[in-house]
């Protein structure tokens, strides 16, 4: 039997997706909060063009198409869910996990090589910005695809498909903070 | 499941949106190397912004979600927007009337010093003065905080409140929302009960 919480609302929204709807909220002032305070800075500081010029446009361009394609196997899998077809919503949700281990894998190299030259998190402001956004933006993507890793074992077996959509809405945001973080980092130089 | 079952979309609008999305990636990537700062402005954020608002309005389906979720984000943008709005005017500016924030200038002044610019030899050594003593402080006047703040100021005391006006607010939406969940669980076992 489910909680009750699960299956009323008030508001003639699912509880759930209300939820996630206000965890999003919550990131939004987190993650604004983090940007603001970059441009912020970065306005005031002019010299920070020169670390800035440092970061490579290429796998930050790279890892923005590996996340806006996963942002589409997320949707076709909720797609799927409203279809009623669990094992396809499964599939697509696996591609998105994909999705989110290349791009993990991609930054492990990207840091490994910038801290192996010497810019680290304590080299200066720019660099203490830049691995806490990534940082903070790298521990969404890595929980975004443990969640749904389990959200697509049930759906696999055609399970608290509703469960496929929410997690879609969080991965979609998690592609958003990457879509402001790309020309920040990467291309504002 | 969703609410927007009357506006279910086939698989190919998802990959029209995502090919646009692509599209709109490779402008950004192209328009700053044209190195003009309008372009650069224009090609790297406004597009983000497209991309944000395609993403968002189909793919998370806000656009055809309740009210509510319009306004839950709405509000958080806007305290976003004024925290923004409180502390720019100290972080951005180093000085203004009557303050500055000397070891914000210092630091600047140490990072766009060029050491093989002999010609300005001169001018350099005495703006590193300027930079030595800045860094070691000049004598307080107004007991001012780490970072060159000054607690006597008005401006100070402005930031510190919409910063704290901020994070009220937003602890005050998560317990509204936290309250509502709960409320959402008790009415519902006295209903069943």
């Amino acid at each position: 039997m489910k909680p009750i919480a699960t299956t009323r609302s008030a508001t003639g929204i699912e509880t759930g997706k209300l939820a996630v709807w206000w965890v999003l909220a919550s990131e939004v002032v987190i993650f604004g909060g983090l940007l603001a305070s970059y441009v912020m800075h970065r306005l005031g500081h002019p010299e920070w063009a020169d670390a800035a010029a440092v970061t490579n446009t290429t796998i930050g361009a790279v890892n923005t198409f590996v996340l806006l394609t996963s942002s589409l196997t997320a949707v076709l899998a909720h797609q799927a869910a409203e279809r009623g077809d669990g094992p396809r919503a499964a599939r697509f949700l696996g591609f998105t996990i994909l999705g989110a281990l290349t791009f993990i894998g991609i930054k492990a190299y990207e840091w490994s090589y910038e801290i192996s030259h010497g810019y680290t998190i304590m080299s200066n402001t720019f660099w203490s910005f830049y691995y806490t956004a990534a940082g903070l933006h790298a521990l969404h993507v890595i929980a975004g695809a443990i969640i749904m890793g389990f959200v697509a074992m049930d759906a696999r077996k055609n399970l608290e498909l509703h469960r496929v959509e929410l997690i879609g809405i969080y991965w979609h945001f998690v592609d958003v903070v990457w879509i402001f973080l790309f020309p920040l980092l990467y291309i504002a130089k | 499941m969703a609410d927007h079952s009357s506006e279910h979309h086939g698989d190919g609008h998802y990959v029209k949106i995502y090919l646009i999305l692509l599209g709109l990636l490779i402008v950004s990537i192209l328009g700053p190397e044209l190195e003009i700062q309008i372009v650069t402005l224009i090609t790297a954020f406004g597009v983000a912004v497209i991309k944000a608002n395609l993403v968002v309005s189909h793919f998370m389906h806000l656009n055809v979600e309740k009210p509510i979720i319009k306004w839950i984000l709405g509000a958080s943008v806007v305290l976003m927007a004024l925290m923004w709005a409180g502390v720019a005017p100290d972080v951005q500016n180093h000085e203004g009337h009557q303050w500055e924030n000397l070891a914000a200038q210092a630091a600047v002044e140490r990072g766009i010093e060029d050491p093989e610019d002999h010609a300005e030899e001169e001018a350099v050594d005495h703006e590193g003065e300027e930079v030595a003593a800045a860094v070691i402080g000049p004598p307080p006047t107004h007991g001012p905080l780490p970072g060159g703040y000054n607690f006597t100021h008005l401006v100070f005391w402005t930031v510190v409140g919409m910063v704290a006006v901020g994070t009220n607010a937003v602890a005050i939406i998560l317990s509204v929302g936290a309250g509502l969940l709960a409320f959402e669980t008790i009415k519902g076992d006295e209903s069943s009960g």
